[in-house]
């Protein structure tokens, strides 16, 4: 009896001094944020389902790894565009086959270009970047026509100009997918049809790495294509697993204990803890990031540029930078664009903290101290750009208290219709920001203050009209039509900064803080190249 | 009993129709839609109409709820508006996982419970009864969160004895094939593996203790008032008298009457815990129901929740029959009709 006991003990102890984490060599284990919401490339518009599809699918052109604006060929080996910059010729690679094995050529990107620009009425709902970039469907779609020349070659013809074109199409959105694939598995009935089980059984590209299993709420694992066309770029991992671990302090018990092997979006307190960890590394993406305070111009006191200007005055940026972005995790802006874009210029805005000038800003204005406002920030949500939202917003009324304001709280879930609600023009000051996709200012301000016809919740605009800030400056319109039209680049920089000193003259935001985001990673994975657009290539990954 | 049975099935029509009409009143009562939660920092006029107008959020109430019901008796629970996965397929994969955390947490509470409370009980006011009383309090009253968080930072992030999330190794094995999702069963009877085996259990031993907490310290105190109680019965001084062992007391009239209390405390635990441990399987990452239906809720996606809420009141329902059932049998004086 006694030594039975003693085998169990054994056993057991054996059992639990078993190295917890990953074990098999060659395979990495990413602790992601969620699962992907879907691999039907033209519908993915959340950072997990980028991530993923970033490996498993390729586009036309690709941003060089590490950059947010060098375009470097994809599946087009080449591209010329025409002088008027409306028509694109794009060169394809040739022996690229679609892990289905059927043929990559000009027959399967004009299938995707014309899905694009005739997205099904039952994709419509989950759109995001097609109509972003291209602005509608059928008609009203920027892209007039799209024709094959010959096998690897295709034309896309544009009804207008649109400088940031070749760069957008190297968001994952616009990658290639299977025609084949695509048909047989129904992706165009819908995501609410159950017939369409495209993305959860067989999204199909042409990329490094293809499609394994998803198992919903537990694991997404993708595995190395051993036939991919391009054999310099082979991934060189055999298996990625990505693990969905909602919470970050959770993520970093599971790096730590060895049970992932990588995770994303650590917390700016974790930062530390990282670093001073012999057995991790802490890769840091530059910062892509804005967190800002909208300010809508048609309610009142806002519409006084007086009372923008005092409030952009009393903010510290740097105060809040230095409180709630420490270890580096930002850095306090003066602009809506980041320094490395070619149009941003230093102190642009009305930015630099002057106590002296907010209140003399607010004494002229319509609604002198003490000011009562109504200040938003969301609840239940941590963002790079916003770490702690109810804590900046206690740091930001002081401030404003300071320069004569009177605040009134007002808060509201994230997800629970806050960003509805901003969205719609409900907020007259509100906590938002954005994350940039790619280092232009057309993916930035040209959103922030675009103007159209559509209701800003019940209200129907009499003419176009901006939702969130009611931006309706006809000059900042024109400036920024003008720019986003311009194929010169040089021409177009200027174009954006005159946009630029239009939009800061109105004070339409307060920029607040550009960030980045970190991830942490045991010290044998190697050979990741950070982006600040958070989309990186992982065929570069290895184990050592 | 079979009447019993048949007419506790039939009162399941009535508790779920009106739950699903409550659950519709009030998921839509509350600020937000998930187009919200969908399109976050993307949010547009133009984009939340769209999105609105895709998942049919823009048609009257009414309408909704006629659809979603005519789905739901035609057997389609609908689709995630976050996730784009069918609420039947999430229901099947996540629901082996709450059950083989449930059961295994029910065990370490029944198994350790019961015998911590017979005990304690045949020790009345000892050292040992003390001891269990005082243990018990501080299970029913510490927060799982700590509980799970303390664990994991002793046997994971310290100790590196324990995975901290997830339900096996996915890098060293693969469940892909049989796809019943019960990976205990998969890894021992369809797979062979007692190395997967042993990794399973692995990674259900901290998610399990942290949830078998409370049911353990509930269980136990449950056991030692009804044992206390029962050992003062005169049948039991009437056993003593007529000269049977006390193991024979213990076990033939003892335990099986203090078995009634006891399996309604197991049965309730077990129902509630079934409806997913929110707690615990946000900690460990355990793809479970709780897990799923906790995101529906902040994502306010209602298909999930309004599916998600019927599917488990059927389970918590059947759960409780099983356990009236079970009643008949422990106590033979029992007779429904």
């Amino acid at each position: 009896m006694r030594y039975r006991l003693a085998s169990l003990i054994a056993v057991a102890a054996l059992a639990l001094s078993g190295c917890s984490g990953s074990s098999a060599n060659n395979t990495w284990v990413f602790g992601s944020a969620s699962d992907p919401t879907t691999l039907d490339a033209i519908l993915m518009q959340d950072g997990e389902s980028i991530r993923i599809g970033q490996q498993i699918y390729e586009t036309l052109v690709k941003l060089a790894p590490g950059s947010a604006s060098d375009l470097v060929p994809g599946l087009a080996k080449s591209w010329d565009a025409s002088a008027d910059g409306l028509t694109y010729t794009f060169h394809l690679q040739t022996g690229v086959k679609f892990t289905d094995g059927t043929d990559f050529n000009a027959d399967a990107a004009v299938y995707n270009v014309n899905r694009w620009k005739n997205l099904p009425e039952a994709l419509q709902g989950d759109d995001y970047y097609d109509i972003t970039v291209f602005g509608g469907y059928g008609d009203n779609s920027l892209i007039k026509s799209v024709t094959k020349v010959d096998d690897s070659t295709f034309k896309m013809v544009l009804t207008t100009p649109k400088a940031d074109f070749l760069t957008a199409m190297s968001l994952a959105a616009f990658s290639m997918q299977s025609p084949t694939a695509l048909k047989a598995h129904n992706a165009d009935k819908g995501s609410q049809d159950p017939s369409n089980d495209y993305w959860q059984k067989a999204p199909t590209g042409t990329g490094p790495f293809k499609f394994s299993e998803f198992v919903s709420g537990d694991h997404y694992t993708i595995v190395k294509n051993p036939d991919y066309w391009d054999k310099a770029n082979a991934a060189k991992l055999d298996k990625i697993i990505f693990k969905p671990i909602a919470d970050s302090a959770q993520r970093l018990t599971a790096l730590k204990s060895g049970t992932v092997d990588t995770i994303d979006f650590v917390d700016a307190n974790q930062l530390n803890d990282i670093k001073n960890d012999s057995t991790l590394q802490l890769v840091t993406r530059s910062p892509l990031d804005i967190g800002r305070l909208n300010i809508n111009q048609s309610i009142k006191p806002f519409d006084d540029v007086n009372v923008r200007k005092a409030i952009s005055y009393a903010i510290d940026r740097q105060a809040i930078v230095n409180t709630f972005f420490p270890n580096g995790a930002g850095q306090a802006a003066d602009s809506d664009l980041l320094p490395s874009m070619p149009a941003y210029e230093k102190n642009a805005t009305v930015s630099g903290f002057d106590l002296t000038k907010a209140k003399a800003a607010l004494a002229a204005s319509s609604c002198p101290a003490p000011c009562k406002i109504d200040f938003w920030y969301p609840d239940s949500v941590s963002r790079p750009y916003m770490l702690d939202p109810k804590g900046e917003f206690e740091a930001i009324r002081t401030m404003l208290e300071a320069a004569g304001f009177q605040i009134t709280p007002q808060h509201k879930a994230w997800k629970g219709g806050y960003t509805t609600d901003e969205a719609n023009g409900k907020y007259g000051l509100a906590f938002i920001g954005w994350i940039y996709d790619y280092a232009d200012p057309a993916d930035g301000p040209g959103i922030f203050y675009s103007t159209s016809t559509a209701k800003c919740g019940d209200v129907t605009p009499t003419k176009p009209h901006n939702c969130e800030a009611a931006e309706d400056n006809p000059a900042v319109a024109a400036a920024m039509a003008k720019a986003i039209a311009e194929p010169n680049a040089t021409t177009r920089t200027q174009d954006w900064k005159d946009a630029m000193k239009l939009i800061n003259a109105d004070v339409a935001d307060v920029p607040l803080v550009w960030a980045g985001s970190s991830l942490g990673m045991t010290k044998h994975i190697q050979g990741f190249v950070a982006s600040p657009t958070q989309t990186e290539y992982y065929n570069t990954v290895y184990k050592n | 009993m079979l009447k019993f049975i048949v007419r506790r099935v039939i009162l399941l029509v009535p508790i779920l129709f009106g739950l699903s009409l409550l659950m519709v009143v009030f998921l839509h009562l509350l600020p937000g839609d998930p187009c919200g939660a969908i399109l976050g920092e993307h949010s547009t006029p133009a984009n939340l109409a769209r999105c609105q107008h895709g998942l049919g959020l823009d048609k009257p109430l009414y309408e909704q709820y006629l659809n979603y019901m005519w789905g739901v008796f035609h057997g389609d629970f609908g689709v995630s508006a976050v996730d784009k996965v069918s609420v039947t397929t999430s229901f099947l994969t996540r629901f082996p996982a709450t059950i083989e955390l449930t059961v295994s947490a029910m065990l370490i509470a029944v198994g350790v419970g019961i015998p911590l409370g017979v005990a304690a009980a045949k020790r009345q006011y000892s050292l040992f009864d003390n001891f269990a009383t005082v243990a018990s309090l501080i299970g029913i009253s510490i927060p799982i969160f700590f509980l799970g968080l303390l664990l994991q930072y002793v046997f994971g992030v310290w100790l590196h004895w324990l995975p901290t999330a997830g339900r096996y190794d996915l890098a060293a094995y693969s469940f892909e094939g049989a796809g019943t999702n019960f990976l205990l069963w998969e890894s021992l009877v369809i797979n062979h593996d007692p190395g997967e085996f042993l990794d399973v259990v692995r990674h259900l031993i901290l998610p399990a203790v942290a949830l078998g907490t409370i049911p353990l310290a509930v269980v136990a105190r449950i056991t030692r008032s009804a044992v206390l109680e029962v050992l003062s019965e005169d049948y039991v001084r009437t056993a003593r008298a007529k000269g049977l062992t006390n193991k024979r007391i213990d076990d033939r009239h003892v335990l099986r009457n203090a078995m009634l209390p006891i399996s309604t405390v197991i049965g309730l635990q077990t129902g509630l815990l079934l409806g997913g441990a929110v707690l615990t399987e946000e900690i460990f990452s355990w793809g479970g129901v709780g897990n799923w239906l906790f995101q529906a809720a902040v994502d306010k996606d209602f298909v999930v929740i309004q599916s998600g809420a019927l599917i488990l009141a059927t389970i918590f329902v059947l759960v409780n029959l099983i356990v009236d059932v079970g009643y008949a049998y422990l106590n033979p004086r029992i007779r429904y009709s």
